[in-house]
């Protein structure tokens, strides 16, 4: 089991109000599955999918990510499984502005404490993997949207992370780009990876094999598609 | 990750926000270059004063002047009741007993009212023998030095300095020819070489033989002061207890004479620079301080600014320290690349001071001279300064929290 999540819940102060964004969330994930998150904004999705990446950790319960028990460790830990295990895919791309390409892609592998001829390496294979062997010397404004998603995903896939978790990828993009970029994840699931995209939209949402609607902070359904 | 990446990585903001680095840079480079200038300043100053003590009789001089008439006593001056002279007894045995020295000046000073023809020129004389020339290191150009015959005759000849001669010959021949010096008939036997000590002439003087100004122009029998010079600075100790030992065989109160050495007046200057740098150097490290106030102000402003990179990095497995690590480099790039700038600004400016005063007062002991040590000073001090005021933003960067600095925009 790749991701084993134990009675999860998450509560946040804001000013006098204690938020209950999570309620005791069970959810168990297997390698190479290929996962959709549903739920309106305010549902918890983006805390679970936050706790999911360890970015943040819960209130209470457990998660084991790979058998590791990933919800007591500390900041410099979870910084190395966000950086090993972990491949973020975000709305706004978050690429670096002043960087390049391949200067963006690289930046996983320095905080991984690769040499600099091996990063280069994997960051040329990382980007020719989504096709843009020929992009990477430019910088972001320099790409179109599609293609800078495209660094946001080789970026992600460059330490050969356990997991690709993407919020909202398509949310920026027009149709048919958007159309493309499914086509990768499509594509990166066929290869073995284990793709967990958290959206609101259901036509992205049904092109995954599974499909888990979240609701006031509980799992509201959780169903195998076709 | 080396050492080197992140500070590639400071140099690269830098040049991102030019005008805003460049303006943040002033404070340092201001007060760096402030540092460099008065310490490079001081020190030129300083060397040029102790050339002019060597100039003037070297390490191995030995001033010997008669108590102080005038004594604080309970908080106010009084005369002593009792007067002690230096003599020619006390110069006799000096010179018998004392091995080493390379000369003894005697001398007597006073007041001159030179005339010749229809030119007055007002002047001091020094009444002294022909060790004046050799202990000063000041030779006669044209004509004699006073002899021993002028000493025993008291004879009323004098040398002049190159302004005394210039104002009243105008270029003349001098020698042999009569002067009047405070109303009586001198004959010049001699002119002095030129001498400019601390920017001023030192030529405005006459020498008389001593015996001559005792006897003709004070009517004492006593010296102003005895000037001894010693060929080994290592004597200088050994000279001064043997005068001591004279003037209290010769005199009831021979320890209140005072012995004066050069390397005691080297001292007394080396130290009132040092005071002098120090203080100079503190103010311009004040402004030091203030230019580390502005690189922390303007990295709390990055920080702000770049929360989302730093929720990036984050997320991407950038760990506290590699934040951390980050701003402290651009905080230390920012004041390195000051303190250099620093330097270069200082060093000119202390060069353009110099030429400055040289140029409104010519001949004036002004140099600077950047020493390596004032430049580890800003350069350390300067880093220092970095460091020091980069913590804190750097420190905030390091701990901001992933999911708040990425829901930022």
């Amino acid at each position: 089991m790749l991701i084993e999540l134990n009675g999860i819940s998450k509560v946040y102060v804001r000013g006098t109000e204690e938020v209950h964004a999570l309620r005791s969330v069970d959810l168990a994930i297997d390698d190479n599955e290929y996962v959709s998150l549903m739920g309106p904004s305010g549902s918890g999705k983006s805390t679970l999918m936050n706790i999911l990446g360890c970015l943040d950790s819960p209130t209470e319960g457990t998660y084991r990510l790979n058998g590791t028990d990933v919800s007591r460790m500390n900041a410099n830990e979870l910084a190395e499984v966000r950086n090993s295990r972990v491949g973020f895919i975000f709305q706004t791309f978050n690429l670096l502005p002043r960087a390049s390409a391949l200067q963006n892609v690289e930046l996983p592998l320095i905080y991984n404490g690769q040499r600099r001829k091996v990063r280069r390496a994997r960051a040329i294979q990382a980007l020719e993997r989504v096709g843009l062997a020929d992009r990477m010397t430019h910088r972001p404004a320099e790409l179109s949207g599609g293609q800078c998603q495209r660094v946001a995903i080789a970026r992600a896939l460059a330490n050969g992370p356990s997991l690709l978790l993407a919020d909202e990828p398509t949310g920026n993009l027009d149709s048919s780009t958007g159309e493309e970029i499914m086509l990768l994840f499509d594509a990166l699931h066929e290869e073995g990876n284990t793709v967990l995209l958290v959206t609101h939209d259901p036509v992205i949402a049904l092109q995954a094999e599974r499909l888990i609607r979240i609701h006031d902070g509980r799992i509201a359904s959780d169903e195998q598609l076709a | 990750m080396t050492l080197l990446e992140p500070l590639f990585a400071g140099l690269g903001q830098l040049r991102a926000h030019k005008l805003r680095s460049l303006l943040t840079l002033l404070g340092i480079v201001i007060g760096v270059a402030a540092i460099i200038a008065v310490v490079s300043l001081g020190e030129g100053l300083r060397r040029e004063v102790i050339s002019q003590f060597i100039f003037s009789g070297g390490a191995g001089m030995i001033e010997v002047e008669p108590p102080r008439q005038w004594v604080r006593k309970d908080g106010r001056w009084v005369r002593r009741p009792w007067e002690e002279y230096l003599t020619e007894a006390d110069m006799a045995a000096m010179q018998r007993e004392i091995d080493g020295l390379h000369a003894l000046v005697p001398e007597i000073h006073g007041s001159a009212a030179l005339q010749r023809g229809k030119t007055t020129v007002d002047a001091s004389y020094t009444g002294t023998s022909a060790a004046f020339n050799e202990g000063f290191n000041w030779p006669v150009l044209g004509g004699r030095p006073l002899n021993a015959d002028d000493l025993r005759l008291a004879r009323k000849v004098c040398l002049l300095g190159d302004d005394v001669y210039g104002n009243l010959f105008q270029g003349a021949n001098p020698l042999g020819k009569e002067i009047l010096l405070n109303g009586d008939r001198y004959v010049v036997v001699g002119v002095l070489d030129e001498r400019v000590r601390f920017g001023r002439s030192d030529g405005n003087i006459v020498l008389v033989p001593y015996t001559t100004a005792q006897k003709r122009l004070r009517g004492e029998d006593h010296f102003s002061e005895l000037t001894l010079f010693v060929e080994d600075l290592d004597a200088v100790e050994r000279v001064v207890a043997a005068v001591r030992r004279v003037l209290r065989r010769h005199h009831e109160h021979g320890d209140e004479f005072r012995i004066e050495t050069s390397q005691g007046e080297i001292d007394d200057a080396n130290e009132v620079f040092r005071v002098l740098q120090q203080v100079g150097g503190g103010i311009a490290g004040i402004s030091l301080l203030v230019g580390g106030i502005g690189i922390m102000n303007i990295l709390l402003v990055s920080v702000a600014e770049r929360t989302r990179e730093i929720g990036i990095r984050k997320a991407l497995g950038a760990k506290p320290r590699h934040i951390l690590g980050q701003f402290l480099a651009e905080s230390v790039v920012l004041s390195m690349v000051g303190g250099l700038l620093g330097i270069l600004t200082g060093f000119g400016f202390g060069l353009g001071a110099a030429f400055v005063i040289q140029q409104l007062a010519p001949g004036a002991p002004f140099t600077s001279i950047v020493s390596a040590e004032s430049v580890l000073w800003a350069v350390g001090f300067s880093s220092a300064v970095g460091i020091f005021f980069g913590v804190y933003p750097a420190f905030r960067a390091a701990r901001l929290d992933p999911v708040e600095a990425l829901r930022r925009t």
